[in-house]
């Protein structure tokens, strides 16, 4: 995962600096905003999309968006946040063109590689994964962003409270409650077997 | 936080720390996270099974992510994104000595230079001729004009083809002349 653990804020600092250095006109800090924030907000829009292609228009369309942004002056936001956000309700809209709001997005294929004791316990272990990639997958759309912006894009709670518009109270509420439903479902696979 | 000084937490909240959060301390709210160390610290009890349960759901979610990793941006993708930052961004300023080297008179004056260069060139022939007229274009004046033989000489031609060989141009005799047939 993507986040730092001994350097948490560091890389919202890092990229603050960049977004004002290329609004304040140096050529040298656009490319490296590029590098630092398209791999995590294209992994953010394929989980979101479930479609790793239309994921990477909606990754274009948003620095395209963020580029006019800082052309037009010092940008209203911190430049993070700013751009997931654009990436969110893009892939919102998607979504709803699809019919597909409270989707059950298909699982992408499965890629879990971590070594297992036994062939019944790595059995097992994918198989929970998977169920777990469902549950994740038909969240619903605020929880589901809000776990992968703090759990897995290491945004931090008033990050992704400005991302989904919500009040940082809201975020917590938000991952607490899909945390528990994801508990469940473990619980309950658990149990099956 | 009052006065710098973080508020403590109780066994309360920090549950629902780690209900929202997980286990991973850098994931928690920076204004709580030296706090809920300290209560960690303070009692170990109470926080080490809440925290091996979050563990345990922290590390479930990672591997049920992990299929993030192979939907990366593709090699395309990117070298798209990076043609898109190198056009969107401000062009590199140019050397003086370059700046020299592209210098055009157009530019200095701004692209509607014609129109008034001309009014200028016309407005300086236009002094330069009025100045010099007297030396340039000598217009002689009546009487030398009409004590011109040249000009007497073609005045009889004239009568003479309009009325005639009788027609004698009466012109007054020179004194010379006149002095000659006395």
């Amino acid at each position: 995962m993507p986040l730092d653990p001994k350097a948490p804020g560091a890389e919202a600092a890092a990229v603050e600096a960049l977004a004002r250095a290329a609004a304040a006109g140096d050529r040298a800090a656009f490319e490296p905003l590029v590098d630092r924030l398209a791999p995590g907000l294209h992994r953010f829009a394929a989980r979101l999309l479930a479609d790793p292609a239309e994921a990477e228009d909606v990754t274009q369309e948003s620095f395209a968006r963020l580029w006019k942004a800082i052309a037009a002056g010092p940008m209203s936001a911190p430049a993070r946040p700013w751009l997931y956000r654009t990436a969110r309700n893009l892939c919102v809209d998607r979504l709803r063109r699809r019919g597909r709001w409270l989707d059950e997005a298909a699982a992408p294929a499965e890629t879990t590689a971590d070594p297992a004791p036994s062939p019944e316990a790595a059995t097992a272990a994918r198989e929970a994964s998977a169920d777990l990639r469902k549950a994740i997958d038909a969240l619903p759309e605020r929880q589901r962003s809000a776990l992968l912006l703090v759990h897995v894009e290491g945004l931090s709670g008033r990050e992704t409270a400005a991302i989904l518009d919500a009040s940082e109270e809201a975020v917590e509420s938000l991952l607490a409650r899909a945390r528990r439903s994801l508990r469940a479902t473990l619980s309950a696979k658990e149990s099956e077997r | 936080m009052k006065d710098g000084i973080e508020p403590e937490i109780g066994a309360e909240r920090f549950a629902a720390l780690l209900e929202a959060y997980g286990a991973e301390p850098a994931r928690w709210p920076e204004a709580e996270r030296a706090a809920a160390r300290r209560f960690e610290a303070a009692h170990p009890q109470t926080a080490e099974p809440l925290l091996a349960e979050a563990r345990a759901l922290d590390r479930a979610i990672d591997r049920a992510l992990q299929a993030h990793a192979a939907s990366a941006l593709s090699p395309a993708a990117r070298a798209a994104l990076h043609r898109d930052a190198r056009t969107s961004a401000p062009p590199p300023p140019r050397s003086l000595a370059a700046r020299l080297a592209g210098w055009r008179p157009t530019e200095w004056m701004g692209g509607d230079w014609r129109p008034a260069g001309a009014l200028a060139a016309a407005l300086f022939l236009g002094l330069l001729g009025g100045t010099a007229a007297p030396t340039l274009v000598p217009f002689a004046p009546a009487e030398a004009v009409a004590a011109d033989p040249t000009v007497e000489a073609l005045a009889e031609d004239a009568a003479l083809y309009l009325y005639g060989p009788g027609a004698a141009l009466e012109t007054p005799a020179a004194p010379d002349q006149t002095e000659a047939t006395r």
